[in-house]
Protein backbone atom coordinates (compact mmCIF):
# COMPACT_ATOMS: atom_id res chain seq x y z
CA UNK A 1 0.00 0.00 0.00
CA UNK A 2 3.03 2.31 0.33
CA UNK A 3 3.62 1.67 -2.56
CA UNK A 4 0.74 2.51 -4.33
CA UNK A 5 0.47 6.51 -1.95
CA UNK A 6 4.03 6.80 -3.71
CA UNK A 7 2.92 5.93 -7.12
CA UNK A 8 0.15 8.42 -6.47
CA UNK A 9 1.84 11.45 -5.17
CA UNK A 10 4.57 10.80 -8.31
CA UNK A 11 1.02 10.51 -10.80
CA UNK A 12 0.37 14.33 -8.97
CA UNK A 13 3.52 15.68 -9.22
CA UNK A 14 3.66 14.28 -12.93
CA UNK A 15 0.48 15.68 -13.93
CA UNK A 16 1.12 19.16 -12.05
CA UNK A 17 4.29 19.37 -14.27
CA UNK A 18 2.08 18.79 -17.23
CA UNK A 19 -0.38 21.18 -16.45
CA UNK A 20 2.50 24.04 -17.02
CA UNK A 21 2.55 26.23 -19.25
CA UNK A 22 4.62 26.87 -21.81
CA UNK A 23 6.00 31.28 -21.93
CA UNK A 24 4.70 32.11 -25.03
CA UNK A 25 6.25 35.24 -26.83
CA UNK A 26 5.72 36.03 -30.35
CA UNK A 27 9.30 37.83 -31.14
CA UNK A 28 10.26 34.96 -30.07
CA UNK A 29 11.92 33.59 -33.44
CA UNK A 30 14.72 33.92 -35.69
CA UNK A 31 13.39 33.71 -38.83
CA UNK A 32 13.65 37.21 -41.61
CA UNK A 33 13.02 38.72 -44.20
CA UNK A 34 16.13 39.73 -45.39
CA UNK A 35 19.53 38.99 -46.31
CA UNK A 36 22.94 40.30 -45.60
CA UNK A 37 25.44 41.35 -48.45
CA UNK A 38 29.27 41.79 -48.55
CA UNK A 39 30.56 43.73 -50.91
CA UNK A 40 34.28 41.99 -52.35
CA UNK A 41 36.95 43.57 -55.30
CA UNK A 42 37.43 41.14 -57.21
CA UNK A 43 41.24 41.07 -56.82
CA UNK A 44 41.25 41.38 -53.36
CA UNK A 45 38.95 38.97 -52.10
CA UNK A 46 40.43 38.78 -48.55
CA UNK A 47 38.56 41.77 -47.31
CA UNK A 48 34.94 43.70 -47.55
CA UNK A 49 35.09 46.49 -50.15
CA UNK A 50 33.19 49.90 -49.40
CA UNK A 51 31.38 51.17 -52.27
CA UNK A 52 29.40 55.18 -52.59
CA UNK A 53 25.63 54.09 -53.36
CA UNK A 54 23.17 57.00 -54.47
CA UNK A 55 20.86 54.19 -54.16
CA UNK A 56 19.84 50.92 -53.85
CA UNK A 57 15.61 50.56 -54.97
CA UNK A 58 12.88 47.52 -55.10
CA UNK A 59 11.26 47.44 -58.32
CA UNK A 60 7.72 47.26 -57.15
CA UNK A 61 8.45 50.10 -54.25
CA UNK A 62 8.40 53.92 -54.70
CA UNK A 63 10.83 54.71 -51.86
CA UNK A 64 14.67 53.97 -51.57
CA UNK A 65 15.98 51.09 -49.10
CA UNK A 66 19.47 53.24 -48.85
CA UNK A 67 19.98 56.84 -50.57
CA UNK A 68 23.38 58.45 -50.33
CA UNK A 69 25.39 56.19 -48.29
CA UNK A 70 29.01 53.99 -47.87
CA UNK A 71 28.61 50.62 -47.24
CA UNK A 72 30.55 47.39 -47.46
CA UNK A 73 28.10 45.09 -46.22
CA UNK A 74 24.50 45.54 -45.87
CA UNK A 75 20.80 44.22 -45.58
CA UNK A 76 18.10 44.06 -48.34
CA UNK A 77 14.48 42.80 -47.73
CA UNK A 78 13.09 40.87 -49.75
CA UNK A 79 9.27 41.16 -51.30
CA UNK A 80 7.61 38.69 -48.79
CA UNK A 81 4.12 38.67 -51.14
CA UNK A 82 6.16 36.88 -53.70
CA UNK A 83 8.83 34.55 -54.49
CA UNK A 84 10.89 37.05 -56.94
CA UNK A 85 12.72 40.22 -55.81
CA UNK A 86 14.41 42.75 -58.16
CA UNK A 87 17.02 45.32 -57.27
CA UNK A 88 18.13 48.31 -59.03
CA UNK A 89 21.93 49.72 -57.46
CA UNK A 90 23.16 53.64 -58.10
CA UNK A 91 26.70 53.75 -57.27
CA UNK A 92 30.32 55.31 -58.31
CA UNK A 93 30.91 51.72 -59.79
CA UNK A 94 27.31 52.79 -62.22
CA UNK A 95 24.24 50.92 -62.01
CA UNK A 96 23.89 47.99 -61.88
CA UNK A 97 20.27 45.29 -60.86
CA UNK A 98 19.97 41.63 -59.13
CA UNK A 99 17.36 39.58 -58.89
CA UNK A 100 16.82 37.30 -56.45
CA UNK A 101 14.29 33.87 -55.51
CA UNK A 102 13.56 32.41 -53.21
CA UNK A 103 11.28 30.19 -51.08
CA UNK A 104 8.74 30.60 -48.45
CA UNK A 105 6.60 28.14 -45.35
CA UNK A 106 4.52 29.48 -42.79
CA UNK A 107 4.75 27.97 -39.12
CA UNK A 108 2.34 28.59 -36.09
CA UNK A 109 4.25 28.49 -33.16
CA UNK A 110 1.68 29.86 -30.52
CA UNK A 111 -1.49 30.23 -31.23
CA UNK A 112 -2.10 33.63 -29.88
CA UNK A 113 1.17 34.98 -32.27
CA UNK A 114 0.74 35.52 -35.98
CA UNK A 115 1.91 32.71 -38.33
CA UNK A 116 5.80 33.15 -38.65
CA UNK A 117 7.23 33.26 -42.15
CA UNK A 118 10.35 31.00 -43.16
CA UNK A 119 12.38 31.88 -45.91
CA UNK A 120 14.96 29.16 -47.60
CA UNK A 121 16.69 28.46 -50.97
CA UNK A 122 17.48 32.13 -51.78
CA UNK A 123 19.01 32.05 -54.92
CA UNK A 124 20.60 34.76 -57.61
CA UNK A 125 18.35 34.36 -60.96
CA UNK A 126 20.53 37.07 -62.71
CA UNK A 127 22.83 40.19 -61.81
CA UNK A 128 25.35 42.60 -63.84
CA UNK A 129 27.88 42.56 -61.17
CA UNK A 130 31.27 40.76 -62.01
CA UNK A 131 30.49 37.85 -60.12
CA UNK A 132 28.00 36.70 -57.27
CA UNK A 133 28.04 33.78 -54.82
CA UNK A 134 25.18 32.64 -52.45
CA UNK A 135 27.17 31.59 -49.13
CA UNK A 136 24.27 30.86 -47.38
CA UNK A 137 20.57 30.31 -48.59
CA UNK A 138 18.56 30.63 -45.11
CA UNK A 139 17.18 33.84 -44.14
CA UNK A 140 17.94 33.71 -40.30
CA UNK A 141 19.40 36.03 -37.28
CA UNK A 142 22.16 34.00 -36.84
CA UNK A 143 23.29 34.03 -40.15
CA UNK A 144 25.89 37.22 -40.64
CA UNK A 145 26.17 36.65 -44.25
CA UNK A 146 24.71 35.37 -47.22
CA UNK A 147 25.34 36.60 -50.51
CA UNK A 148 29.24 37.91 -51.78
CA UNK A 149 29.05 40.40 -54.01
CA UNK A 150 32.63 40.67 -56.58
CA UNK A 151 32.80 44.06 -58.23
CA UNK A 152 34.78 45.31 -61.04
CA UNK B 1 -2.71 23.99 -14.29
CA UNK B 2 -5.74 23.74 -11.99
CA UNK B 3 -7.54 21.50 -13.93
CA UNK B 4 -4.66 18.66 -13.87
CA UNK B 5 -4.28 19.52 -9.86
CA UNK B 6 -7.86 18.15 -9.60
CA UNK B 7 -7.94 15.48 -11.49
CA UNK B 8 -4.72 14.05 -10.02
CA UNK B 9 -6.39 14.51 -6.41
CA UNK B 10 -8.90 12.52 -8.09
CA UNK B 11 -5.97 9.68 -9.56
CA UNK B 12 -4.55 9.52 -5.43
CA UNK B 13 -7.78 8.89 -3.90
CA UNK B 14 -8.93 6.08 -6.64
CA UNK B 15 -5.13 3.91 -6.02
CA UNK B 16 -5.61 4.62 -1.99
CA UNK B 17 -8.69 3.06 -2.25
CA UNK B 18 -8.31 0.26 -4.93
CA UNK B 19 -7.59 -3.57 -4.48
CA UNK B 20 -4.35 -3.52 -5.96
CA UNK B 21 -2.89 -6.35 -4.25
CA UNK B 22 -6.06 -8.49 -3.43
CA UNK B 23 -5.22 -10.15 -0.25
CA UNK B 24 -7.69 -13.33 -1.56
CA UNK B 25 -5.62 -17.36 -1.65
CA UNK B 26 -4.65 -18.16 -5.09
CA UNK B 27 -5.65 -21.25 -6.24
CA UNK B 28 -3.06 -23.95 -5.08
CA UNK B 29 -2.98 -23.32 -1.61
CA UNK B 30 -2.56 -26.07 1.24
CA UNK B 31 -5.73 -28.10 1.79
CA UNK B 32 -7.44 -27.95 5.06
CA UNK B 33 -6.64 -31.12 6.85
CA UNK B 34 -3.08 -31.06 5.48
CA UNK B 35 -1.62 -30.14 8.80
CA UNK B 36 1.69 -27.78 9.22
CA UNK B 37 3.98 -30.31 8.14
CA UNK B 38 6.26 -28.25 5.84
CA UNK B 39 7.61 -31.05 3.83
CA UNK B 40 4.29 -32.46 3.71
CA UNK B 41 2.56 -28.82 2.28
CA UNK B 42 5.83 -28.54 -0.09
CA UNK B 43 4.91 -32.05 -1.68
CA UNK B 44 1.44 -30.77 -1.59
CA UNK B 45 2.21 -27.60 -3.62
CA UNK B 46 4.42 -29.45 -6.60
CA UNK B 47 1.63 -31.72 -6.70
CA UNK B 48 -0.93 -29.05 -7.48
CA UNK B 49 1.26 -26.58 -9.29
CA UNK B 50 -0.67 -25.04 -12.03
CA UNK B 51 0.96 -24.17 -15.57
CA UNK B 52 0.53 -20.76 -16.18
CA UNK B 53 -2.61 -20.80 -19.12
CA UNK B 54 -2.26 -17.97 -21.94
CA UNK B 55 -5.99 -17.89 -22.21
CA UNK B 56 -7.80 -14.58 -22.71
CA UNK B 57 -9.63 -14.61 -19.11
CA UNK B 58 -11.25 -11.23 -20.33
CA UNK B 59 -11.96 -8.19 -22.57
CA UNK B 60 -12.23 -4.57 -21.31
CA UNK B 61 -13.68 -1.53 -23.14
CA UNK B 62 -13.28 2.04 -21.98
CA UNK B 63 -12.87 6.18 -22.69
CA UNK B 64 -10.50 8.22 -22.03
CA UNK B 65 -11.70 10.61 -19.22
CA UNK B 66 -9.84 13.10 -19.96
CA UNK B 67 -10.23 14.04 -23.89
CA UNK B 68 -13.94 13.90 -22.60
CA UNK B 69 -13.35 16.48 -20.31
CA UNK B 70 -11.81 18.73 -22.57
CA UNK B 71 -13.92 18.40 -25.15
CA UNK B 72 -17.08 19.30 -22.62
CA UNK B 73 -14.85 22.18 -20.81
CA UNK B 74 -14.05 23.70 -24.86
CA UNK B 75 -16.30 25.14 -27.75
CA UNK B 76 -13.43 24.45 -30.04
CA UNK B 77 -11.80 21.27 -29.16
CA UNK B 78 -13.55 17.56 -29.76
CA UNK B 79 -12.04 14.33 -29.27
CA UNK B 80 -12.50 11.46 -28.00
CA UNK B 81 -10.26 7.90 -27.59
CA UNK B 82 -11.54 4.82 -27.00
CA UNK B 83 -9.35 1.65 -25.77
CA UNK B 84 -9.64 -2.23 -25.46
CA UNK B 85 -7.48 -4.55 -23.77
CA UNK B 86 -6.97 -8.04 -23.50
CA UNK B 87 -4.84 -10.37 -21.27
CA UNK B 88 -2.72 -13.28 -22.03
CA UNK B 89 -1.96 -14.62 -18.66
CA UNK B 90 0.97 -11.18 -17.47
CA UNK B 91 0.58 -10.00 -20.82
CA UNK B 92 -2.04 -7.74 -22.28
CA UNK B 93 -2.58 -6.44 -26.16
CA UNK B 94 -4.19 -2.88 -25.91
CA UNK B 95 -5.82 -1.35 -29.16
CA UNK B 96 -7.44 2.15 -29.23
CA UNK B 97 -9.26 4.43 -31.48
CA UNK B 98 -9.47 8.29 -31.52
CA UNK B 99 -10.90 11.21 -33.48
CA UNK B 100 -9.73 14.66 -32.74
CA UNK B 101 -10.28 18.28 -33.97
CA UNK B 102 -9.30 21.71 -32.89
CA UNK B 103 -10.12 25.28 -33.40
CA UNK B 104 -8.20 28.14 -32.77
CA UNK B 105 -9.76 31.11 -33.63
CA UNK B 106 -7.97 34.97 -32.76
CA UNK B 107 -7.15 37.96 -34.00
CA UNK B 108 -3.58 37.04 -35.51
CA UNK B 109 -4.88 33.91 -37.30
CA UNK B 110 -7.80 31.21 -38.39
CA UNK B 111 -6.68 27.92 -37.56
CA UNK B 112 -8.47 24.14 -37.62
CA UNK B 113 -7.51 20.52 -37.98
CA UNK B 114 -9.28 17.05 -37.57
CA UNK B 115 -7.69 13.71 -37.92
CA UNK B 116 -7.92 10.16 -36.57
CA UNK B 117 -5.63 7.94 -34.88
CA UNK B 118 -5.37 3.98 -33.98
CA UNK B 119 -2.49 2.63 -31.62
CA UNK B 120 -1.98 -1.00 -30.97
CA UNK B 121 0.59 -2.32 -28.60
CA UNK B 122 1.29 -4.63 -25.93
CA UNK B 123 1.75 -4.42 -21.75
CA UNK B 124 3.87 -6.43 -19.54
CA UNK B 125 1.30 -6.59 -16.33
CA UNK B 126 3.16 -6.78 -13.02
CA UNK B 127 0.80 -7.72 -10.87
CA UNK B 128 0.32 -11.67 -10.13
CA UNK B 129 -2.85 -11.95 -8.39
CA UNK B 130 -5.39 -12.27 -11.31
CA UNK B 131 -8.76 -12.17 -9.39
CA UNK B 132 -9.47 -9.00 -9.86
CA UNK B 133 -7.78 -8.53 -13.20
CA UNK B 134 -6.16 -5.12 -11.41
CA UNK B 135 -3.07 -4.37 -13.90
CA UNK B 136 0.08 -2.52 -13.45
CA UNK B 137 1.93 -2.35 -16.70
CA UNK B 138 4.30 -1.39 -18.72
CA UNK B 139 3.97 -1.00 -22.89
CA UNK B 140 4.61 -0.08 -25.62
CA UNK B 141 2.44 0.98 -28.78
CA UNK B 142 2.65 2.04 -31.89
CA UNK B 143 0.15 5.04 -33.14
CA UNK B 144 -0.59 5.62 -36.78
CA UNK B 145 -3.00 8.62 -37.68
CA UNK B 146 -4.29 10.35 -40.46
CA UNK B 147 -5.03 14.02 -40.38
CA UNK B 148 -6.13 17.48 -42.13
CA UNK B 149 -5.34 21.42 -41.41
CA UNK B 150 -6.55 24.54 -42.36
CA UNK B 151 -5.27 27.98 -42.15
CA UNK B 152 -6.10 31.51 -42.78
CA UNK B 153 -4.55 34.38 -41.69
CA UNK B 154 -3.47 38.62 -42.98
CA UNK B 155 0.22 38.34 -43.69
CA UNK B 156 1.06 41.87 -42.69
CA UNK B 157 4.39 43.42 -44.08
CA UNK B 158 4.91 47.25 -43.83
CA UNK B 159 6.87 47.65 -46.89
CA UNK B 160 5.31 45.46 -49.65
CA UNK B 161 1.33 45.55 -48.52
CA UNK B 162 -0.79 42.92 -46.56
CA UNK B 163 -1.69 40.00 -48.50
CA UNK B 164 -5.03 37.45 -47.21
CA UNK B 165 -3.75 33.78 -46.91
CA UNK B 166 -5.60 30.76 -47.03
CA UNK B 167 -3.11 27.69 -47.12
CA UNK B 168 -4.35 23.81 -46.51
CA UNK B 169 -2.50 20.68 -45.50
CA UNK B 170 -5.14 17.65 -46.70
CA UNK B 171 -4.46 13.86 -46.55
CA UNK B 172 -1.65 14.16 -44.02
CA UNK B 173 -0.34 11.04 -42.05
CA UNK B 174 1.72 11.06 -38.61
CA UNK B 175 3.48 7.74 -37.05
CA UNK B 176 4.76 7.65 -33.47
CA UNK B 177 5.71 5.61 -30.76
CA UNK B 178 4.66 5.51 -27.14
CA UNK B 179 6.43 3.65 -24.07
CA UNK B 180 3.87 3.52 -21.66
CA UNK B 181 3.35 3.21 -17.58
CA UNK B 182 -0.26 2.15 -16.26
CA UNK B 183 -2.63 1.34 -13.75
CA UNK B 184 -6.10 -0.74 -14.31
CA UNK B 185 -7.88 -0.70 -11.08
CA UNK B 186 -11.43 -2.40 -10.23
CA UNK B 187 -13.68 -0.48 -8.48
CA UNK B 188 -16.82 -1.77 -8.55
CA UNK B 189 -18.23 -4.95 -9.70
CA UNK B 190 -16.78 -4.95 -13.71
CA UNK B 191 -15.55 -1.33 -13.21
CA UNK B 192 -12.17 -0.25 -13.92
CA UNK B 193 -10.57 3.38 -13.34
CA UNK B 194 -6.91 3.93 -14.54
CA UNK B 195 -4.08 5.92 -16.36
CA UNK B 196 -1.32 5.89 -18.65
CA UNK B 197 1.91 8.27 -18.70
CA UNK B 198 2.29 8.05 -21.83
CA UNK B 199 5.82 8.85 -23.80
CA UNK B 200 5.40 9.83 -27.48
CA UNK B 201 8.34 9.76 -29.55
CA UNK B 202 10.03 9.11 -33.15
CA UNK B 203 6.98 10.92 -34.27
CA UNK B 204 7.19 11.08 -38.16
CA UNK B 205 5.08 13.18 -40.97
CA UNK B 206 4.43 12.48 -44.09
CA UNK B 207 2.22 14.32 -47.27
CA UNK B 208 2.40 17.51 -49.15
CA UNK B 209 1.99 20.66 -46.88
CA UNK B 210 1.60 23.99 -47.97
CA UNK B 211 2.10 25.27 -44.41
CA UNK B 212 4.22 23.81 -41.11
CA UNK B 213 2.45 21.34 -39.23
CA UNK B 214 0.57 23.27 -35.86
CA UNK B 215 -1.03 20.41 -34.07
CA UNK B 216 -1.37 16.60 -34.65
CA UNK B 217 -4.70 14.73 -33.56
CA UNK B 218 -3.63 12.29 -30.47
CA UNK B 219 -0.34 13.62 -30.07
CA UNK B 220 0.05 17.41 -30.24
CA UNK B 221 2.37 20.13 -31.16
CA UNK B 222 4.31 18.79 -33.75
CA UNK B 223 7.60 21.02 -32.77
CA UNK B 224 7.54 18.77 -30.02
CA UNK B 225 9.76 15.67 -31.04
CA UNK B 226 9.27 13.77 -27.33
CA UNK B 227 6.01 14.68 -25.48
CA UNK B 228 5.15 12.72 -21.96
CA UNK B 229 1.11 12.72 -21.70
CA UNK B 230 -1.43 11.74 -19.11
CA UNK B 231 -4.13 9.92 -20.39
CA UNK B 232 -7.48 8.35 -17.46
CA UNK B 233 -9.79 6.13 -18.44
CA UNK B 234 -12.64 4.30 -17.14
CA UNK B 235 -13.73 1.20 -18.36
CA UNK B 236 -15.74 -1.91 -18.24
CA UNK B 237 -14.97 -5.40 -18.44
CA UNK B 238 -16.50 -8.58 -19.80
CA UNK B 239 -15.08 -11.90 -17.90
CA UNK B 240 -14.92 -14.93 -20.54
CA UNK B 241 -16.53 -17.23 -18.04
CA UNK B 242 -18.37 -16.65 -15.17
CA UNK B 243 -16.47 -17.52 -11.60
CA UNK B 244 -17.76 -20.87 -10.46
CA UNK B 245 -20.61 -20.85 -7.46
CA UNK B 246 -19.79 -21.95 -4.13
CA UNK B 247 -22.18 -24.52 -3.28
CA UNK B 248 -23.50 -25.16 0.16
CA UNK B 249 -22.32 -28.49 1.20
CA UNK B 250 -25.87 -28.75 3.72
Amino acid sequence: MNLLKGISIFTLLIAILIGCQDIKDCQLKDDTNFYVVALFDKDTTSSTESVAFTSIIEESLNGAFYLDTTMSTFILPINTTDTVTTYFFESELGSDTMVVSYDFQYNIFFDECEPAQRFFGLQVLSHTFDSVSVVNDDLNNEIVRNVEVFLD
Amino acid sequence: MSKYFWISILIALTCLSGQLYGQRPTGGGVPQGQGSNTAVADSVRKANKIKPSYKPTGVRFGANIFRLASSALSNNKSQWDITSDIDFNNYMLEVSYGRASNMVVNDSLNYSNSGSFLRIGGDINFIKDKTDANALVIGLKYVRGTYNEDLSFVDIDTLFGNTARELSNKGLTSSWVEANVGMKVRMWEHLYLGFYFRYRFNLAVKGDREFGTYQIPGYGLEERRNIMGLDYYIAWRIPFKKSPKIEDSN
